[in-house]
This record gives structure tokens, sequence and C-alpha cells, in this order.
């Protein structure tokens, strides 16, 4: 029910700076997923917008004014921990009404509305049978359930999480991904959750932002997140597996340009000739997803490489090819007898590679593609 | 090497709640095999009853023959590796490699040589004489694994080691465990909350529910043949879809209006059993069919794409179902379509939850 | 119970549910004596106490009998000429206050120091600290000046102050490990949760310190009942606590056993009681399993 604005955020600990200028519009209503690899801010974002720490400079907006000033109590906002800090001296019905009973709040809550919202949260949440338990006596996963009751039991504004089903087992973790978003629809309430977990954030997320040291990599719609990474490192941070990412040389030949993967040298497409033509580099990061290389042969671009890694997962079979020095991911639903050092071949679909300056990581791309391939 | 035998061990806490009731288990020699089940499941009791960190209250526990009830922890050549490394922080990270070898008053020379060789099989030579507070989260578990292995025990027993790493941390370090795995050969069972990581790492996967064994086989056996729906709903991502409250027919089984043919013999062992019935299909077996063919009704609730490929909510007349398709020419929300399981793969459960659809599962 | 191997059929032996053993009684009656001996002294006081002269002097002893508070009535206010009653209160008021007075500023203080950035914080902690370093003799004859001066030789508001200040260190000190323990994110969600500093520390922190509560208070009850150096300096007649007014008997009235051990119970008996109540609520590991 809020527009958060962050404005020219800086915050640094000591020497070590964790944002220098961060500037992020949530919309109202919105579900934002905060991602990225550990230690690129994404906590401590949440944490500034929260109240519980304080930016160097910069303005925090919620719906234009700015909260800067304001402690966590004033900016009613909810938030559902990592580690859940549970309140251990009180019981699981204690936990949720806590925030209801701060003197604040005093003569706002009747008893019966108390206990109806303690009721109503603890069915949403299926621990309406734990209300008199122990914290001590929960297991993990219902813990994580009280203090995602706690943080709702206000109706806040904005409705914060850190790392929410992260220590669920994988029922428990894709119930709660429904639950939570359904909470979502019914309350309107501006959620943004912070994880690690990129599928999460894929599945879950209206906008996605990827942090990294500190700064905004990319955010959008996830699925265009996904499909248009603007750098090698969201290229290779999204999916499930994720693309495969390496550096590989390309030199011309003739009017376009050929990437020598391993002994192979295999001829771009013309889009991305053009990409590269005004480059200096000799050589391109290369990503590509782990359905593009195909190891049942084809008419496509051969490669070959050997077998660094191969492991089972459900329903498939993943193999890492070191291809001139490039480990490729690829994944296949035909099971192979392999062992490590083993020779494969393969044919890549060159239609779906993507390529990142070397130096910069920044994605190498002209509106011919988009012409191309709509 | 060791070989190891669980012979119908117990676990009763002193305040009497049974943490593994009736746990019985092979372990082959060189094998490497996951314990996986939600939290209090019995998984980490099991593990320190095997490390004789916990004592059994019945039962007995062999190591290669002999039983080891009465063998103390430091006299069982059994190596752990924890979730939180424990490593000594006063000691660089050559002191903590060594300290296996010094408590055994090995001679220094060879502890030095050994101290080498394994530093360079997990690439921490660089950090050799640094202290682990300087180091990552994935080194200190590389030095907590090197310090496991330099004494070339029978067993490695791992706590999920991974847990407090990084998502492709965690895929680098369990190909490089699955590696070392290989080619040192110790007999090693392992923890972890993480499917994947059981599935691409291990031999065999045991799955314990509420203390007790429910099913032990690789990963595809537990995924395609499991012996009740405990297993089908915890092994799997997205978790298995299930169709509540069908009836059983002469030929197979009706689900709402809708009514299927099931495989002979799964009718024939539903037919001693008693329902409710409950169909299971793992949303990859779900065939998104022709409007006016043979099918549930669905509407789709939500499309979440994950990248290649999408996760859909289906409300059907007898519930909300997950069906996994390419993103790529997947329905719109919204959108009406008609899903049909493939009976092929589909798992027919009783009311006690066992599996019908598997050979030998108490019929 | 034979299992077979690949290689060959071994016998195993099932070991048996471990009962009792000879070695467990053993230990059981060794430390059971031990506790006897312990206690036996407390058995014969109380008793003795509650004996007339006759069966205190009774030979063999006599284990039951008929109790008498006469005793009591003696030592609250004949024994020694006046009787420990005024003593006994003036003991009881000076102990409890200071007590609670130590217990609760000190703790506000350590969780002052623990939880904000003080400057020079450490520093701090280790001065509160240095006070308990010196034995108390050192600080008597400055203590006795202030006192003087400040002309409150003789009354329950001067040892109430120093008992406070001196217990107050020790306070500090103890319950610093009990605040540190508390994660912070409680707090933080209690903050969030609409809550001020002050009623975090009223409503969330001081229920889950309660262990340290109860030990440094127990402590601090013990410290002041027993004290008697600075007692006997400060006080004369009025505020005179029970260790000062035992200490001046002189007992030359001859062996009273009955009334003497009558006090010697009730000197003992407040502290006895309130720590047994007190110990009841030490319950351990509060926070366990809160936080990952």
């Amino acid at each position: 029910m809020t527009k958060i604005s962050l404005k020219g955020l800086q915050k640094s600990y000591g020497k070590l700076n964790v944002f220098k200028d961060l500037d992020l519009t949530i919309e109202d209503r919105s579900y934002v997923c905060l991602i990225g690899p550990s230690g690129c801010g994404k906590s401590t974002l949440m944490r500034i917008i929260a109240g519980l720490e304080e930016a160097n400079s910069g303005q925090i907006l919620f719906d234009g004014d700015d909260v800067s000033a304001l402690g966590c109590a004033d900016r009613d906002v909810g938030m559902a921990f990592q580690n859940y800090a549970l309140y251990p001296h009180l019981d699981v019905a204690g936990n949720l009404r806590f925030p209801l009973l701060a003197p604040r709040y005093r003569g706002m809550y009747s008893k019966k509305e108390i206990a109806d919202r303690v009721g109503t949260i603890a069915e949403l949440l299926e621990i309406g049978h734990l209300l008199h338990r122990n914290i001590g006596q929960l297991s993990g996963g219902q813990q994580q359930r009280v203090s995602l009751g706690r943080s709702l039991i206000r109706r806040p504004k904005v409705l914060l999480l850190d790392e929410p089903v992260t220590h669920l087992d994988a029922r428990l973790r894709y119930a709660m991904r429904s639950e939570l978003r359904r909470i979502h629809e019914v309350m309107g309430t501006t959620t943004i959750h912070v994880t690690h977990d990129q599928q999460e954030a894929l599945a879950m997320s209206d906008h996605l932002v990827l942090l990294r040291n500190g700064g905004i990599e990319q955010q959008g719609p996830p699925m265009e997140v996904y499909s248009e990474p603007q750098t090698s490192f969201t290229a290779g941070f999204l999916g499930d597996p994720p693309r495969s990412i390496g550096i590989v040389p390309f030199r011309r030949n003739g009017g376009g340009f050929d990437l020598v993967l391993g002994t192979n040298a295999v001829a771009l497409p013309a889009y991305l000739a053009e990409a590269c033509r005004g480059s200096t580099d000799d050589s391109v990061t290369i990503a590509l997803p782990a359905s593009a290389i195909n190891l049942s042969g084809g008419a496509m671009a051969p490669v070959a490489g050997t077998v660094t890694a191969h492991e089972m997962i459900e329903g498939a079979q993943r193999i890492v090819l070191d291809v001139g020095g490039v480990h490729f991911t690829t994944q296949s639903s035909q099971v192979r007898p392999v062992a490590i050092g083993d020779s494969l071949s393969a044919s890549v679909d060159m239609s779906r590679v993507q390529l990142f300056s070397a130096k910069t990581g920044r994605r190498l791309a002209t509106e011919v593609k988009e012409k191309e391939i709509s | 090497m060791a070989h190891i035998t669980i012979n119908n061990v117990n676990k009763i806490y002193p305040d009497g709640t049974p943490a593994v009731s009736n746990l019985n288990m092979e372990i082959a020699s060189g094998e490497f095999l996951c314990i996986i089940g939600p939290s209090g499941c019995g998984k980490s009791s099991t593990l320190r009853m095997l490390a004789g960190l916990e004592e059994v209250s019945s039962g007995q526990i062999l190591i290669d023959g002999e039983d080891v009830s009465n063998t103390p922890a430091r006299d069982r050549d059994i190596a752990m590796v924890f979730e939180n490394y424990a490593l000594y922080p006063h000691l660089t990270v050559r002191e903590n490699i060594s300290m296996p070898l010094v408590a055994r008053n090995t001679p220094k020379g060879e502890t030095k040589s050994r101290v080498a060789d394994i530093a360079a099989r997990l690439s921490i030579e660089s950090q050799l004489d640094k202290k682990p507070a300087k180091l990552s989260g994935g080194q200190r578990q590389r030095v907590a694994l090197a310090r496991a292995m330099i004494r070339n025990p029978r067993m490695f027993i791992m706590d999920e080691p991974l847990g407090h790493l990084e998502a492709y941390l965690r895929i680098e370090l369990r190909r490089e465990i699955r590696a070392l795995h290989e080619s040192s050969g110790g007999t090693t069972m392992y923890i972890t909350h993480d499917q994947e990581e059981a599935a691409a790492i291990s031999d065999r996967i045991a799955i314990m529910y509420d203390g007790v064994l429910q099913q032990v086989g690789t990963f595809e056996e537990l995924i395609d043949h499991p012996v009740n729906r405990m297993v089908a709903e915890f092994v799997g991502e997205p978790p298995i879809s299930i169709v509540e409250n069908g009836i059983l027919t002469e030929t197979g089984i009706k689900l709402g209006e809708v009514e299927f043919v099931l495989p002979v013999d799964t009718v024939r062992r539903a037919k001693k059993a008693s329902g409710p019935f409950a169909l299971g299909a793992r949303p990859r077996d779900f065939q998104i069919v022709e409007n006016d063919a043979h099918g549930l009704t669905a509407k789709i609730r939500s499309v979440q794409p994950m990248g290649e490929w999408a996760i859909l909510l289906c409300d059907t007349a007898v519930g909300v179902l997950t069906v996994v398709s390419a993103t790529a020419g997947a329905p719109q929300v919204e959108s009406e379509i008609t899903i049909s399981p493939n009976f092929s793969r589909a798992h027919l459960f009783a009311a006690d939850g066992n599996n019908l659809s598997v050979e030998g599962s108490l019929n | 119970m034979t299992v077979s191997t690949a290689h060959s059929t071994v016998q195993i032996n099932v070991p048996k549910k471990r009962r009792n053993s000879l070695g467990d009684y053993t230990r059981y009656l060794i430390a059971s004596g031990f506790v006897g001996f312990c206690l036996f002294p407390f058995y014969i006081i109380i008793s003795t106490s509650l004996k007339s002269d006759a069966d205190i002097f009774a030979w063999p002893p006599v284990w039951l009998f008929e109790a008498t508070p006469e005793n009591y009535y003696n030592a609250l206010f004949v024994f020694g000429g006046e009787g420990i009653f005024k003593y006994l209160i003036n003991s009881l008021v000076v102990t409890g206050i200071s007590t609670a007075l130590a217990v609760g500023l000190g703790a506000m203080v350590c969780y002052g120091l623990t939880r904000f950035k003080v400057v020079a914080g450490n520093h701090l902690f280790f001065f509160i600290l240095s006070t308990r370093f010196a034995p108390p003799v050192a600080f008597v004859v400055p203590l006795y000046l202030m006192v003087q001066r400040t002309g409150l030789i003789d009354t329950h508001l001067a040892l109430i102050l120093i008992y406070t200040s001196m217990n107050m260190s020790l306070v500090v000190w103890v319950m610093r490990g009990f605040f540190e323990a508390i994660p912070i994110e409680i707090e933080e969600a209690a903050l969030i949760d609409g809550y001020t500093r002050l009623q975090i520390f009223r409503k969330v922190v001081l229920p889950l310190v309660k262990p340290g509560l109860i030990t440094t208070s127990i402590l601090s009850a013990i410290m002041a009942w027993n004290e008697f150096l600075i007692a006997t300096v400060m006080t004369q007649n009025s505020a005179a606590t029970l260790p000062v007014y035992l200490a001046g008997f002189s007992g030359s009235m001859g062996l009273e056993w009955g009334p003497y051990l009558a006090v010697g119970t009730m000197a003992v008996a407040p502290i006895m009681i309130f720590t047994l109540v007190l110990q009841r609520h030490l319950v351990r590991g509060l926070t366990f399993g809160a936080v990952r």
C-alpha cells in the first residue's frame, strides 16, 4: 500500500562502502525480490528501509514522505527475520499478539480483535494447532511461519521478508511461496523479499532487482531480466541451471566473425557479428543456456570437449564439458554413461548465444536481433 | 572402506520422545549415502549415533562386522565434517589440517607431505599459512574437508557441510566432494536438506520421516517408485501434484467426473487396500492435451516462469495441481486447458499412504 | 545371533539395555552420604533450637520430641540483653532494599553498556569491576568520613547506599554475559513491532535474563546480609545489623544452647528461604532454539 523510493542512498561501515549512490523505486502493491550474491548489500538495504540501520546520506521516501528520520515503529513496516527472532519467553500466540500489544497502540485493538487476528493468521499459516506451544518446541518450518505471522498481524504498509522460506523443505517451501503470493494478493501490501535463491525470485516477483557490490546490476520483470541480461554477471546468475559463461577468443572470418570454441571455429549469426563489429578485443564473453547444447548431435554448430563433471538430477543428467577452457553445462533427459575425462561432442544452437564484452561485461547486442527474432 | 550395518536401532530421548525407531540399514563399503527428510526426522540422530556422539537406546551398529556400541567416537576411525566447519580459530590452516595427525604422533616429515598433498587436491595451498578468520566460507569448508580426509579414515560423516554456502559454491563444492570420494573411496554418510545436492552427490539416498526409515534407493528410484506418499511428496521439485478422494472403478480411478484407466496390477492391489485413494503425478508428467480430449479441465491460476521452464498452477475440479511446461508456448493466465497425467508414471496411494503402483509395498 | 557376511559367519552379542549396575548404587550411596554429612549440622541446629532445655541435654539424644517456641521467644526479645528482633528487622530492611536497588540499577547500567555504543565502554566495564578488587577494609576510613560528614552515621540509608554500590559492580559484571547472549534480532523485531527501547528492556530483555537476575540477587543478598566490617563501623545502635549485634554479644551469660541456636537459625533462615524460593525460577537456556 505504499510506494517506496530510495534516492542517492549511501552507506558505509567504516572503510567498507556498501552503497555509493543507490536509486530504487518500488511501486505500490508490488512484490519485489532483491537477489544477489552474499555481500551485495541486499540485507543492509532492507534494514535501512526498515529503519534498523541509518544510511549515511540519501532519501528514503514512503509515498513521497521522507521517513529517514523516523524510527522503525513509525514507519509501519513488518519484518520477518532470517533467523526468525521469535520471543522465547512467549508461546506462539504470545508472539503473534506481541505487536498488537505495544503501548503505542494502546486502545487501538480490542481484545476480541486481537484474538480474531491471531486466529486468522494462524489458520492462514497452518499453525492454529501450535498456538500454545513454546518456541523451543517448534521445528524450523513452524518457527518460520510464526515469524511470518508476527510480521503480518499488524497489516503493515510494507512487508520485508528476509529469506523467509530458505530453511524449509521443498514441499513446504513451494506451499509457502504460493501462500506468500496469495497473502500478497489479498492484503495488497508492498512486499520486499530478499533471497539468494534466484529460482525463488524468478517465481515470485513482479519486479526483480539484482544487486551486486552495492549497486543495481539489473532490474525489471523477472522473465525480462532472465531473457535479456544486460551483463554477463546477470546472465550467469539466473536460471536453473544457470547459463554457461566463459571467455572465448573470436576472430574475423571474411565478412563475419567466428568464435573459437575449443578446437572448433563456429560462425556467429549475422546480428551477433554486427554487435562485435566495433570491438577491438580479441575475445568475448559468451553465455549459453543448457538447453542450447545438444549432446545428441544435430545440424547446428559442432563443438567437442572433455567431461569434467556429471551428475543426475530429477529426470535429467547434467554433464559439464570443458571446451577450450570454458565449462559448458548441458542437461538432457537421456542418460549417458560417462566418466570424468571422456571426450564428447555436442552441437550448439548459436541463435541462443548471448555475447558480452570480455572487459566490461556489458551485453553486446544490436537492434537487428530484436527485429530478426520477433 | 567401512561396511556399515545398522540393526534395529532405536533412539529415545530422556523425555520419552522417539528420535529413531527400528532403523535397519546397510551401507556398502565405499558407498556414498545421503540421508534426507524433514527437520526432526531423525537423520542427525542417526548420524551422531554412527559417529559415537550419541548413545544408542537399543539395537546395534556394526562397522566392518564389529559392534561399536561401546567404542568411543575417537576410536571408530570416523572423520566428521560439520555445517559450521568447527575449525580451530587460533591455528593456521596448516595446523588445523595437521591436527588429526599430530594427535596420533605422526612423524613430522610425513605430516608435512600429507598436508601438502591434501591441500593441493582441495586447492587451498595458498591458504596454508592463514588463520580461518581470513578465509571465505567456501575455503573454510575445504579446510574442514582436508582435515577430515587427511587421516584416510574408513568412514566420513558429513552433516550439511555446504549448508551455509552460496548456491554456486554449493554446486562447485559438491562436485569436488564427489570427485574426491570417487578417488579416495571412503564410505560416506551425508546429510543435506538440498535434494538436488543429494541427487547429484550420492550413490543412494535414504529418506526418513518421524524417526522411521521410509525408503533407500537411488534418486531415480525415489522419484519413479516411491513406496509411499510421504516419499513421493518429499522428493522432487516442484513437489508432486496429488488429487485426493479418487474413487476406485473396475479399470481404474475416477477423479471428480473423469474416469481414467490404471495399469491392471495397480487396480488389483487397490482392490485389496482401503480408500479413499489419492492419485499423484509429478508436475513434469502432465501433458497438455487438446481441449476436448480425455483429461481434467483446468483453468490456469498462475504462470511462474523460471527461465527455460515454467510452473503452472492449474485450478481443476479436483484441486489445484502443479504442472511444469516449457516457458516458450506456455498457456496464458486464466486460459482453460485440459491436462492428463502420464499414467505409466503416476502413483496411486491408498488411505494409509502406501503406493499401490509399486510392486512389493506390502501387497 | 549370527549374521553372515561375505567372508565368514560372525557371532554377535546383542547388548541388553543397561540396567543400574553395582557401580551406580555405590555412587548413589556415597553421594547421599555426603549430602547427609553437609546437612546434618543444619538439622542439629534447627532441631536443638526447638527443644526444651531438658531435651537438649538428654543423653542418649532425643530424636522425637515436642517442639517448643520458648527458645525463639527468648532469642527475639531476651537474648544478649534485648533480643535480636530489632537487629533482625534492620538486616532485613538493609539487605532487601540494597539488593533490589543493586540488581535493578545494575541491570540497567549493564544493558546500556552492552547494547549501546558508549565511549570507552569496555574500559568502563573494567573500571566497574575493579572496584571489587580491593578488600573492603581499604575503603572503610574514607567511607566513614563521608558517612559522618553527611550525618548518616547509624542510619539504614548509609548501609543501603554502600551495599548497593558494592553489589552493583558485581551485578554489572555478571549480567554482561546474560545480556550479550540475547540475539540482537529479538530486540530489533520488538523495535519493528512498535516498542520503545525502555519497553523492550522491560518486556523482552528482562524476562530473558531472569537466570542472571536471580543469580545476582542471591549473591547480593548474601553479601549484604553477612557483611560485618562496614556495618560495624557505620552503625552503633539503632541501625545495627544482625552480624554487628551478634559480634558484640559477650556471652557472659553462659552458654544457653537453646536460644543460642535459635538465634543461629534465624540468622541463617531468611537467606536460605530467599535462595530456595528463587532458585526454582532459575530456568536455563530460555533463549535456546528461538534463533537459529
